[in-house]
């Protein structure tokens, strides 16, 4: 038999590659997932009859559209489920699901095993990370060949508006006007877009798994317990993404669309601070997990 | 190298109200086999599992093989085998696949020693872990700690869903491995007779401690039911302090209790004018005197 | 050789094989500078534990019933008239007790019992 490292082992082991057939057949059911849900981002700005790439359209429907609303509870739902280790199981009682989200007790194998703990959990991590946010990458790869983007308030000349164009060109300062009068085009906007949407679903991933390291100690096999404390974060991002939509449409602080200019304008600050709270989240987790215990 | 394997100084692990182990001090020579009894609920698994690193203990320190299982590296459990009591393994895996898998992360994996065990036990390599019974599945994990060969492997439940010709197979195997030099098991079971086929020492935990620990043939020849009977001036004042049990009827006492030595029973009924007879148990026997609760004197 | 063994009894299992090979040296069902099993091989046959078995070869030797050859294994000591005497005795006295309690515990008296035991000795002269 050809041996092979023990990261490489555990990582096909996440992948139940040993349970459902080879490498091949798992990448094409990967593959085919990453379709369907990769699409969404950037066909939410294109694919909706009335933002027709105008990201203002986009970000003054008062919430995202549906469609982008719904990813990102599924991305949510997900990423909680799958990146809270030690207790998936007591969310899925009975453990039937193989790979990612394994029953309690298979840690107990591994962890009597000649595991490197750390290892284990950076390969669960990289599953994880590439199941979810796969989608959200591949949109950034794809967005340099996507149409144009604008930016065209609805209404373009109240003090609204202007305020905004004022923010928009601060963020793109090589915006110029469109042809449609009152819209102004972003260059690299797709880009900008797609990464916007990239960080801070890595972000999300990232505050998620270090809320499960926190919280994976003290999970006791209490029915109050397993239902809530697992669950709280979903409750809490959506809570907070219907608050955030709310608050915009009362105080006409547009939060999503804030957020995004805010990127935007400073990407390597951004993309810098999300690699260092990567380290440090990733390094405190596997520290955690070390520290786990099965009872 | 030291002379145990196992080493335990004063440990103490409690979970919520309840003190699981108390003060345990656990010493396992290097070559031996340890039977490790004790009821449900006594601080057996609790023990065990604070050995093989999945728990930590409030109190005191562990060494296993001279390390603290906190502080377990990836080439320290290379000596480490275990078979967990509830033995969950990824039922959707093939039993070859589990070998593969983890066959990856030991250096010295002996291949030999996975198929004559699967052999052995009828096991189909080719079948999925969720078809095999949960005997079979039991000797799958018990497979894949011997394999790693290592320097101590620590049984807990290992033959509990076996029927009794699997058992004894299980305990050849068990044995074989013991031949080889230096190679120490610690074995947790229920079942008592496999046990005394095969230990040479044995610890019994009862209520979060350990209240014997010693050879079992020092074991069985010491203690023993005692029949006193015959009193000739009354059985009042009878009374022997450390006794294991204990019950007098109106006539008779009936103790368990260590024997050192002829002398020192011909004394005491020499003490009280009574007449004795002594009863051989073997280890279930002494096991239940032990740990039962003592009876109300009547 | 066929031994049982009987490891759930109240006699630890050291002791049943020490008895066995005894009786068997004793009586001289193993012959003098027979060769016993080794360690290993009798250990793996009877399915008990390696160091049971040395345990049990070492009584047989500070017995002076056997006796090891470096290199080469253990054997059986032949020729113990004297010894098997003491073996003899012992076996004796043991069922003396037996039979000495028991007439305590049913009230009999000593010359009773004599009585009785020059009884059996005549009868079994008689049919020999």
């Amino acid at each position: 038999m050809k041996a092979q490292t023990p990261f490489w082992s555990l990582l096909k082991n996440e992948l139940a590659i040993g349970c459902f057939g080879g490498t091949g057949q798992v990448a094409s059911v990967l593959f085919v997932y990453w379709l369907c849900v990769g699409a969404l981002p950037l066909l939410v700005v294109f694919g909706d009859s009335n933002s027709r790439g105008n990201i203002a359209a986009l970000f003054e429907a008062g919430f995202l559209p549906i469609i982008a609303f719904l990813f990102l509870s599924c991305l949510a739902v997900w990423m909680a489920y799958a990146t809270v280790p030690a207790f998936c199981d007591l969310l899925s009682p009975g453990g039937a699901v193989p790979g990612a989200v394994q029953h309690l007790g298979a840690f107990e194998f591994l962890f009597t095993r000649a595991v490197d703990r750390r290892k284990l959990f950076r390969a669960r991590a990289t599953v994880f990370f590439v199941f979810t946010l796969t989608p959200l990458f591949l949109n950034v790869l794809v967005s340099p060949f996507a149409p144009e983007i604008r930016f065209g308030p609805a209404d373009s000349t109240s003090v609204e508006a202007v305020r905004r164009y004022e923010q928009y060109l601060k963020a793109f300062p090589e915006s110029h006007p469109a042809m449609v009068p009152g819209q102004i085009v972003i260059p690299h906007g797709a880009v900008a877009y797609t990464a916007w949407l990239a960080w801070s679903g890595t972000l999300a991933f990232l505050l998620l798994q270090g809320y499960g390291a926190l919280i994976a100690r003290r999970v006791k096999p209490n029915s109050w317990w397993t239902a809530f404390f697992p669950g709280a974060p979903i409750l809490f991002l959506l809570s907070s993404l219907i608050l955030a939509a709310r608050a915009s449409r009362t105080t006409h602080v547009n939060f999503y669309e804030n957020s995004f200019l805010f990127f935007s304008a400073h990407p390597l600050v951004m993309l810098v601070s999300l690699a260092v709270l990567a380290i440090v989240i990733q390094t405190w987790c596997e520290r955690r997990f070390s520290k786990l215990e099965i009872l | 190298m030291d002379s145990n394997v196992i080493e335990t100084t004063n440990v103490s692990r409690s979970f919520a109200k309840s003190i699981a182990v108390q003060d345990l001090n656990l010493r396992v020579r290097r070559g031996s086999i340890y039977g490790f009894l004790g009821r449900n609920g006594a601080g057996k698994t609790t023990a065990i599992k604070m050995l093989v690193g999945l728990i930590w203990p409030d109190r005191g320190d562990i060494k296993v093989n001279g390390v603290e299982p906190a502080r377990f590296t990836v080439e320290d459990r290379w000596k480490i085998g275990y078979v967990s009591e509830k033995q969950i393994l990824n039922p959707f895996m093939r039993v070859d696949a589990l070998v593969h898998f983890t066959s990856s992360f030991y250096p010295n994996w002996d291949f030999t020693a996975c198929d004559r065990i699967l052999k052995r036990f009828k096991i189909d390599p080719t079948k999925r872990i969720r078809a095999l019974s949960l005997g079979m599945a039991r000797q799958v994990a018990f497979m894949l700690a011997v394999a790693q060969k290592p320097d101590l492997l620590i049984l807990d439940e290992p033959a509990a869903n076996l029927d009794v010709v699997a058992r004894r197979e299980f305990l050849d195997e068990v044995l074989d491995l013991l031949r080889e030099d230096g190679k120490t098991v610690l074995l947790s079971s229920h079942i008592l007779s496999d046990v005394e086929r095969v230990a040479e020492e044995i610890g019994i935990i009862a209520q979060g401690r350990l209240r014997i620990s010693e050879p079992l043939d020092r074991l069985k020849e010491t203690v023993k039911k005692v029949r006193f009977y015959g009193f000739e001036k009354g059985m009042n004042g009878f009374e022997i302090s450390d006794a294991f049990n204990f019950s007098r009827t109106s006539n008779e006492v009936l103790a368990t209790l260590r024997v050192e030595n002829d002398s020192q029973l011909l004394k005491l009924a020499a003490k009280h004018r009574c007449q004795y007879e002594v009863i051989h148990l073997n280890l279930e026997d002494i096991f239940v005197e032990i740990v039962r609760e003592p009876k109300e004197p009547t | 050789m066929f031994i049982h063994l009987n490891p759930n009894s109240g006699m630890p299992i050291y002791r049943q094989l020490f008895q066995q090979l005894r009786q068997r040296i004793v009586s001289g069902q193993l012959a003098p500078d027979e060769q016993l099993p080794s360690v290993r091989d009798f250990s793996a046959e009877l399915g008990i534990n390696l160091l049971t078995v040395a345990k049990v070869y070492q009584l047989l030797e500070s017995e002076g019933l056997a006796e090891t050859r470096r290199g080469l294994g253990t054997f059986v000591i032949g020729g113990h008239k004297t010894r098997s005497l003491t073996e003899k005795r012992k076996l004796i006295t043991d069922a003396v007790e037996q039979v000495v309690a028991e007439a305590q515990h049913l009230d009999f008296e000593e010359s009773e019992v004599i009585r009785l035991i020059h009884q059996r000795f005549e009868e079994t002269k008689k049919k020999s």
